[in-house]
């Protein structure tokens, strides 16, 4: 994903409803429990800094993911086969699956062009309905 | 609360945050193409 960043001169911003604290002590978790084995999984090294393009935004107000449309989902959207599966497999995989946030908040995925406009737009039937990485790389131009 | 989603081809929102490494992100003056990525509740 780096070279894609870099090849279009493209950044990444990633926000998240919970605390800035909370986003904080998360980060290591996240790189260790899913960013190094995506990585290894595809047989690739980690970048030096795989965050030189990202970064992290707490917004617990939650005034930025309603300005984006992004509400909270309905229980039996949360809790549908796909998340379900999803959450079996990440347990297979040993991967830890901690529900101490508000689940019901949706999240999404927004691509903005040079031109400052959308060129993607996705919010997801359910919790699990997010683009695939070509979608969004598509849309980065 | 009524939300609306912001569509293709539409103007992106603009909004104003601190990121977590203390950087002021303002999406008017931020370099594009950008990916916004709003998680769900962190693992």
């Amino acid at each position: 994903m780096m070279n894609v960043l870099t090849a279009r001169d493209a950044q990444l911003l990633v926000f998240s409803f919970a605390t800035e604290e909370r986003l904080r002590q998360w980060l290591p978790f996240f790189q260790r429990q899913f960013l190094e084995p995506a990585y290894a999984v595809r047989g690739l090294a980690l970048p030096p800094d795989p965050f030189e393009r990202t970064r992290f935004l707490a917004d617990p107000t939650r005034a930025v993911y309603h300005a984006y449309g992004l509400g909270r989902n309905a229980v039996w959207r949360v809790y549908g086969s796909r998340i379900l599966w999803q959450y079996a497999t990440w347990g297979v995989q040993g991967k830890p699956i901690r529900l101490n946030d508000d689940a019901l908040q949706r999240g999404g995925d927004f691509v903005v062009g040079r031109d400052e406009r959308l060129t993607l737009a996705h919010t997801g039937r359910d919790q699990a309905d997010r683009p695939s990485p070509k979608q969004i790389i598509e849309a980065l131009g | 609360m009524r939300l609306s989603f912001p569509q293709v081809g539409k103007p992106a929102p603009d909004f104003v945050l601190m990121a977590i490494d203390g950087a002021h992100v303002h999406l008017a003056a931020y370099p594009k193409p950008v990916a916004l990525i709003f998680l769900r509740h962190l693992g």
